[in-house]
């Protein structure tokens, strides 16, 4: 078994802790406050992905170096889904990938929701 | 003159940086993620202030995230039947010699007032 030095910035040991919102609109920007174990502000990613099977999809949250607060919290925007109009909630993961290395923390799940389309005034105006 | 270790998270300065959540019902009980410069966990509240009132938020040491977090419950405000919004102070306390933080803005929010948001549509 390999020995991992586990205080080494390289380690893999990123980790999302806590997340005060696990869903969002399918259009994406919604402001996340994620709280994680240490990153470095120029080397981190949050990467939305869907398993192969399902198409393979990734998109990476919205955010600056500004917006890493003391390497343990990140403040982003979500980015829109692939498919904008979806039918029903969509759940898909994201985690922390360093850029260098490509190393990834495990996966917490993200629900899109479809837009909220008001159908009966979209009927309505259909009829006009 | 005494000389303070700005480094020290006994005797450094307290910093709000930033809440994720401004307004909520005077029932309290909104849950709010708060990003703020290096706390003791065992050392710390918040209090919410207006005048003569205050009150603390609810929180454990364990929502107190690596020293630079705090994810929190804001406190019921006094009254309960506000008819308006009502801006209060929200503050980080250190408990051993009681420095504050600058304020932050909180605004509370009537409950029940319009509970199906009539008067916006």
């Amino acid at each position: 078994n390999p020995i991992y030095d586990s205080k080494s910035p390289n380690a893999s040991n990123l980790k999302i802790s806590r997340m005060d919102k696990t869903c969002g609109t399918v259009m994406g920007g919604d402001e996340i406050f994620l709280l994680c174990d240490k990153v470095q502000k120029d080397d981190i990613d949050i990467r939305f992905y869907e398993e192969e099977e399902e198409g393979g999809w990734e998109a990476f949250g919205d955010f600056s170096p500004t917006d890493v607060h003391k390497q343990y919290a990140i403040v982003f925007k979500t980015p829109p889904y692939h498919k904008t109009e979806i039918e029903r909630p969509v759940t898909v993961f994201l985690q922390l990938k360093r850029k260098k290395g490509g190393d990834c923390s495990e996966p917490k799940q993200f629900t899109y929701i479809p837009q909220i389309l008001d159908k009966e005034e979209v009927q309505r105006k259909r009829m006009k | 003159n005494p000389i303070y270790d700005k480094k020290a998270t006994t005797t450094a300065e307290l910093k709000i940086n930033r809440l994720n959540v401004v307004r909520g019902p005077c029932i309290g009980k909104t849950e709010i993620y708060m990003l703020c410069d290096k706390v003791q966990k065992d050392d710390i509240e918040i209090i919410f202030s207006l005048d003569d009132w205050e009150a603390k938020a609810e929180f454990a040491q364990t929502d107190v995230h690596r020293q630079i977090a705090i994810v929190f419950k804001s406190p019921p405000y006094q009254e309960q039947d506000i008819s308006e919004e009502v801006d209060v102070s929200v503050c980080l306390r250190r408990i051993s010699d009681r420095m504050y933080s600058d304020p932050v803005k909180f605004t509370y929010v009537p409950r029940n007032t319009d509970p199906y948001e009539v008067n916006r549509k």
